[in-house]
C-alpha cells in the first residue's frame, strides 16, 4: 500500500478542485505554497503511515531557497497530465484545470480515502491563506 | 527512530568494509612513501590542462578513485553517441578544474573586500569536487536509478532525509558514507603526512560530507556548498561541456563566459533573505556568491542547454532502452544477491557488468543454484543483448498531448488514468497485466514467444513514464548580485524561463512501453487492447504510430486476425481498434461520399456527440465497424452512402410542386401541422423560400385563405390522425406518447370543413397519405394530400445496386438481429410483433433518409436507434430525437 509523488499530487490537486469556492481560484506557487503544502503533508503523512499507508517520498524545503525538488516533481507532473496549468506568462500561478467530474472520480478511488485528502487540502488551505511569510 | 537509522547504519557499516577492503593496500603502500610534492598536469580534451596538488595526486591514486575509471558518465548513452565513453574519472578532474576556475572568479571579484576563499577552504571545495562522484555504482545514474525502485534503498533515502533534512539521490547518500569511512580517513591523514600542502582543513571530511549532500558548511558562506551543488555549481559547468562535445553536438553553453560573470559580496546580516538569516546561525556578515545581474543569460543559456541535452542525449529513446534492460537485469540480478540491492552497482564496474552471466557461477555472493534457473537465463539473455546491441524497442507510446486527445475528452481522462497507473503506485499491477495480454495476443496468432515463461516474460518488458525530474536543476536559485550589492533571486528575476524549459520537456517527453524486439507486436496489440477498455477505454491515437517503428501492414494484419477469433468481443466498439479495411482508401472515400451527401445535417444533440463536427470519418466508420464482420462492414459504408438528406430545398420544391399543379393553394397560407414542438413549425419555416405566409392555424382559420399544412414525413399517417382527433374533441387512436393538443372551436371547425386545405409531406409511406385523406374525408374535410417522396423515390436498403452484394442478405439479416436488441433495451414494453414491424425502420421499408435536424422512425432502424448490441454500446449513424 504505497503512495507515490503522483499518488500524492493527483489526490492533492483534485480534493483542491473539490473544496468550495477554489475551483476558480489560483495558487501562486513559490515559497509560501511549498512552505503551505509542506506542513500539510507532515500531517498528512502522519495520518497515512498511521493508517498502514507507506510514503516512497519526503517533501523537503531546502532551507536556503524554500524550494523543494519533490513539488516541483508533483507540479509538473500534474501539469503534464492536465490536473493543472500555470497562467501565462510567468508560469507563477497555478489554475486547476482538471474538471470537477474527474477530480471526484480520482478523490474517490485514491489509496487511503477521500478523507486523508480532503484533511491535508484544508490544512494545505489553512496555512496558504495566513499571512505569507516573507522571503 | 533506532528503526529509521537502521538503514543507515547498514549502508554505514558497507561503506566501512568497502573503502577498508579498496584502500588497506594502498594506506600500508603511502606509508613506505617519500614526501610527494609534485604537482600533476593532466591533459583534458575539455579544459585543456588540469592541475592536481600533490595531496590530490595521493587520493587520484588510490583504487578508490580509480575505479571511476571504469564507470561512463553517461552509463549507457554510449551505445548510441559512440563517443560518449568519458568516465567519472575525467569528470571528476573536470570538476575539480571548474571549482578552481570558480574559486578564482570569486576571489578576482573579492579582492578589493576584506577577504576572499582563503587556501584552505579552496583546498576544501577542491577535494569536494573531485571526491563529489565516489558514491557513483557501475554505469552511473543508470543503476543508481534501477536500484532506486527498490523498497530497500526508498528506506535508505527517506531514512537520510529525515535524519539529516536533505535529499541527495543514492550515489551522494553513498559517498556521504564513503569518504566518512575510518579508511578513507586514514588515507587523507596519510596524505598529509606525505605531501606539501595546500590542504584541506582538518575537518574536511565532516564539511565535505556536508558539501556533496547539500548542508550548510560555513556560517559566513552560506552558498559555499552549492559550488559544489548549486545552480552553477562546478559538476554541472564541466558534464555540460563534457556530455555535448563527446556526444558531437553542438554545446551552447558559454561556461568561460559565465565564470566570468560569478561574482562575491560580503553582506549584512540584515540584508540578506530572510531565509539565509534563519541558516547562517550568528554570522554578522556573509559572502555571497551570485552571477552579475547582466549576466543573467546565461543562466538562460544553461537551463535551455540543459534541456536540450536532456531532449536529445540523456532521453533518447534508444538511451531510455538501454535503461529498461539494465533496470530489468538489476531486477534479475536482486533475486539471486544475498546482500542488500543497494550494493549491487558496486559489485560491478560497466564492462564486468556486461558479463554478469559469466562472472556469477564463480561469486558466493550470488545464489547460482538450480531453483533460480530461470532468473541466470534472464540475466544471461540480457547481458548477451546488450553485448550484441540487441536492444529493447519501443511497442507503444503513451502521452496527453496527442492532437485526438483535443476534441475528445473520454479518450485524454483514460490516458490520464492509464499515465497515473504508470506513474503512482499502480505499476506491478499494470506489468501483470500487459504480460498477461501479451500471452494471450500471441496464443490467439498463433505465435510461440520463443521459450519465455510466464514468471520470465515481465523481465522483457519495461514501462518508462515521462521524465518526472526538475530540470531547472536548482539554477532557479541562483542569486543574481546587482551592483550596488542587492541581491535578486534568478526565480524572480526570470520566471518563466526555468518553467519554460521545464515545459518544453513536460510535451515532448512521452511515455513509452519498451521490449524486446520479438515481443514488439505482441505487446503493441496487448496494451492497445487494455486501453481500449476497462476504466481508460480509448482508441490508440493514429498519431501515436509515428513513434514505433512498427510496420503497419503487420499491425493490420494482426488486427484483422485478433477480430476474426473474437479477441476484440468485449471491446467496445467505441474504443476497438479498426479492422484494416476501414483505414484503406476505399472506405475513406466512402466516408468522404457520406459526409457530402450529407453535409447538411445537424442532427439532435446526443449524449457524448461533438455537435460542432459530428458527421466525422471517424463516426461512420465506428458505425460500420459495429457490423464486425468484413464484409458486412464495407456493406454498412455503401448503405451510408446512399443515405438521402431532405432538405430545405426539398420541403420548398414539394409545396411549389403542390401549389403548380393545385392553382387555387396560390393564395394560401403554410401552416405547420402539429405544435411547435414538432418539425412541421421547421418545414413551415423553410417554406416561407416559396413566398407564402406562415402562419399558426388560429391566423389561418380566421383568414378565410386556403390552408396548406406543412410537415417533413408521414409515416402510418397515426400522428396526423391524432392531431385532426384532438382538433375535433375526440380520444386519441393511437398511441405515440404525444401530449394533447388543443380542440377547435365549433366556428374554427366549420371553417376548417369549408376552406380549401392541403396536406403537404415532403416524404413519407403511401398508406400513411391514404390514411390521412380517409380521415379527412371522416371529418368531412376537403383536402388534399401531397406526398412528394414516396417510399418507391427514396433509396432503400432493397435497392438494386445493394443487391447485388453477396453480402447484402447477411447483412440485412443482421440489420433486423442488432435492431431486435436495441429494441429490447429502448422498448422493453414492446411485444414482438410489434418489434418484428419495425426492424428496418417503421414499415419494414428500409428507407435510407433524413432531414438535417432529426431522422425519421421509417429509416432503418440500426442508423439511427441507440441501445445495445452483443451486450456492448450501439452508437448510431444518425440521431433521432426521441418524443417524449
Amino acid at each position: 500500500m504505497k503512495i507515490t509523488v503522483a499518488d500524492f499530487f493527483t489526490g492533492f490537486f483534485s480534493a483542491l478542485a473539490l473544496s468550495t469556492d477554489h475551483q476558480k481560484r489560483t495558487f501562486e506557487c513559490g515559497e509560501h505554497f511549498n512552505e503551505a503544502l509542506h506542513a500539510a503533508y507532515e500531517k498528512f503523512s502522519e495520518a497515512a503511515e498511521n493508517a498502514g499507508l507507506r510514503l516512497n517520498f519526503l517533501i523537503h524545503l531546502d532551507p536556503l531557497h524554500g524550494d523543494s525538488r519533490v513539488i516541483e516533481e508533483g507540479i509538473g507532473g500534474a501539469i503534464r497530465r492536465d490536473l493543472i496549468s500555470l497562467d501565462n506568462p510567468n508560469f507563477e500561478k497555478v489554475r486547476l484545470t482538471i474538471p470537477i467530474e474527474e477530480a471526484r472520480e480520482n478523490i474517490e478511488s485514491v489509496l487511503g480515502g477521500a478523507e486523508l485528502y480532503q484533511n491535508l487540502v484544508a490544512e494545505f488551505l489553512k496555512h496558504f491563506d495566513s499571512t505569507p511569510a516573507t522571503s | 527512530m533506532a528503526e529509521r537509522e537502521q538503514p543507515l547504519e547498514q549502508v554505514a557499516a558497507w561503506a566501512s568494509d568497502y573503502s577498508q577492503n579498496a584502500l588497506s593496500a594502498y594506506i600500508e603502500a603511502l606509508t613506505h612513501r617519500q614526501l610527494v610534492s609534485d604537482t600533476r598536469e593532466v591533459n583534458d580534451p575539455i579544459w585543456a590542462t588540469i592541475s592536481l596538488t600533490p595531496f590530490e595526486t595521493v587520493i587520484v591514486d588510490s583504487p578508490l578513485f580509480q575505479r571511476l575509471r571504469r564507470i561512463r558518465q553517461l552509463g549507457v548513452v554510449h551505445w548510441v553517441y559512440p563517443g560518449c565513453v568519458h568516465t567519472r574519472f575525467e569528470h571528476s578532474l573536470g570538476a575539480l578544474h571548474q571549482i578552481q576556475e570558480l574559486i578564482d572568479a570569486i576571489n578576482r571579484d573579492t579582492a578589493d573586500q576584506q577577504s576572499t576563499i582563503d587556501a584552505e577552504r579552496a583546498a576544501l571545495l577542491r577535494f569536494c569536487a573531485l571526491c563529489h562522484d565516489l558514491g557513483h555504482g557501475a554505469m552511473s545514474h543508470v543503476l543508481e536509478t534501477a536500484v532506486s525502485t527498490f523498497e530497500a534503498v526508498e528506506d535508505i533515502r527517506l531514512a537520510f532525509g529525515k535524519t539529516y533534512d536533505t535529499q541527495p539521490p543514492l550515489s551522494e547518500i553513498l559517498a556521504y558514507y564513503l569518504i566518512g569511512s575510518p579508511a578513507f580517513r586514514q588515507m587523507l591523514q596519510q596524505a598529509r603526512t606525505i605531501t606539501k600542502g595546500p590542504h584541506p582543513p582538518q575537518d574536511a571530511v565532516d564539511r565535505a560530507q556536508k558539501a556533496i549532500t547539500g548542508r550548510l558548511v560555513y556560517e559566513d558562506m552560506p552558498l559555499f556548498q552549492e559550488l559544489i551543488s548549486g545552480p552553477f555549481d562546478a559538476d554541472k559547468l564541466d558534464y555540460m561541456q563534457r556530455d555535448a562535445v563527446m556526444a558531437g553536438i553542438p554545446a551552447i553553453t558559454d561556461v568561460p563566459r559565465l565564470v566570468r560573470k560569478v561574482r562575491a559580496r560580503w553582506v549584512g546580516r540584515m540584508d540578506l533573505p530572510s531565509r539565509v538569516t534563519k541558516w547562517v546561525g550568528q554570522a554578522q556578515r556573509c559572502l555571497i556568491f551570485g552571477i552579475a545581474f547582466s549576466g543573467s543569460r546565461t543562466l538562460d543559456e544553461l537551463l535551455i542547454a540543459r534541456v536540450l541535452l536532456f531532449d536529445k542525449v540523456y532521453r533518447h529513446q534508444k538511451v531510455r532502452a538501454l535503461e529498461g534492460m539494465i533496470a530489468r537485469l538489476i531486477s534479475a540480478l536482486a533475486l539471486v544477491y544475498k546482500g542488500p540491492v543497494f550494493q549491487i552497482p558496486f559489485l560491478f564496474v560497466d564492462d564486468t557488468l556486461l558479463e554478469a552471466d559469466r562472472l556469477l557461477p564463480s561469486r558466493d555472493d550470488f545464489d547460482c543454484s538450480k531453483a533460480k534457473q530461470d532468473t541466470l537465463l534472464v540475466i544471461a539473455d540480457i547481458c548477451s543483448r546488450l553485448r550484441e546491441r540487441r536492444l529493447f524497442v519501443r511497442a507503444f507510446v503513451f502521452s496527453m498531448h496527442f492532437p485526438e486527445f483535443d476534441n475528445d475528452r473520454a479518450a485524454h481522462r483514460g490516458m490520464d488514468k492509464f499515465v497515473a497507473d504508470v506513474e503512482g503506485a499502480g505499476l506491478n499491477d499494470l506489468l501483470e497485466i500487459i504480460t498477461s495480454e501479451i500471452r494471450a495476443v500471441a496464443s490467439v496468432l498463433n505465435e510461440p514467444l520463443a521459450d519465455l515463461a510466464d514468471r520470465t516474460l515481465r523481465s522483457y518488458v519495461w514501462l518508462d513514464p515521462s521524465t518526472k525530474r526538475d530540470h531547472s536543476e536548482k539554477v532557479s536559485n541562483a542569486f543574481l548580485l546587482k551592483k550596488n550589492s542587492t541581491l535578486i533571486r534568478y526565480s524572480e528575476h526570470s520566471k518563466e524561463v526555468p518553467r519554460w524549459a521545464q515545459a518544453y520537456l513536460a510535451k515532448k517527453d512521452v511515455g513509452f512501453l519498451f521490449c524486446i524486439p520479438e515481443l514488439q507486436l505482441f505487446a503493441f496489440l496487448a496494451l492497445e487492447k487494455i486501453l481500449a477498455e476497462g476504466k481508460y477505454m480509448l482508441r490508440v491515437p493514429e498519431s501515436s504510430l509515428a513513434y514505433l517503428n512498427l510496420d503497419d501492414k503487420a499491425i493490420a494484419s494482426a488486427r484483422d486476425r485478433l477480430h476474426d477469433d473474437g479477441y476484440y468481443k468485449a471491446v467496445p466498439f467505441t474504443t476497438r481498434p479498426w479492422r484494416s479495411l476501414l483505414k484503406g482508401a476505399a472506405v475513406e472515400q466512402g466516408c468522404n461520399a457520406v459526409r457530402q451527401t450529407l453535409r447538411e445535417y445537424i442532427g439532435p444533440p446526443g449524449e457524448g456527440d461533438n455537435q460542432r463536427n459530428y458527421l466525422t470519418s471517424e463516426r461512420i466508420k465506428l458505425w460500420a465497424s459495429q457490423f464486425e464482420e468484413q464484409p458486412l462492414v464495407a456493406h454498412a459504408i455503401r448503405v451510408a452512402e446512399k443515405i438521402k438528406i431532405i432538405g430545405r430545398t426539398d420541403f420548398s420544391a414539394a409545396v411549389n410542386q403542390f401549389t403548380g399543379e393545385n392553382v387555387e393553394f396560390r393564395n394560401g397560407v403554410v401552416v405547420p401541422l402539429g405544435d411547435p414542438k414538432d418539425s412541421g413549425s421547421v418545414v413551415a419555416y423553410f417554406t416561407q423560400d416559396t413566398g407564402l405566409e406562415s402562419v399558426d392555424l388560429d391566423r389561418a382559420l380566421s383568414e378565410n385563405r386556403p390552408v396548406i399544412f406543412v410537415d417533413d414525413c408521414i409515416g402510418s399517417g397515426g400522428q396526423s390522425e391524432n392531431i385532426l382527433r384532438d382538433w375535433f374533441g375526440e380520444p386519441k387512436q393511437s398511441a405515440l406518447g404525444e401530449d394533447r393538443r388543443q380542440k377547435l372551436s365549433t366556428e374554427q371547425q366549420a371553417t376548417l370543413r369549408k376552406l380549401p386545405v392541403a396536406f403537404v409531406f415532403s416524404n413519407g409511406l403511401s398508406v400513411g397519405a391514404c390514411r390521412l385523406r380517409e380521415l379527412c374525408a371522416e371529418y368531412s374535410i376537403n383536402a388534399r394530400v401531397h406526398l412528394q417522396l414516396t417510399e418507391t423515390d427514396v433509396p432503400t436498403l432493397f435497392d438494386n445496386d445493394l443487391q447485388t452484394y453477396e453480402s447484402h442478405s447477411v447483412f440485412v439479416e443482421r440489420c433486423k438481429a442488432i435492431s431486435r436488441d436495441l429494441f429490447k433495451q429502448t422498448h422493453p414494453d414492446w411485444n414482438q410483433t410489434k418489434i418484428e414491424e419495425r426492424l428496418l425502420g417503421y414499415g419494414n421499408k428500409g428507407l435510407l433518409v433524413t432531414f438535417p435536424y432529426n431522422t425519421p422512425s421509417q429509416t432503418l432502424t440500426c442508423v439511427w436507434s441507440r441501445g445495445t448490441w452483443r451486450g456492448l454500446p450501439w452508437t448510431p449513424l444518425l440521431i433521432r430525437r426521441l418524443k417524449k
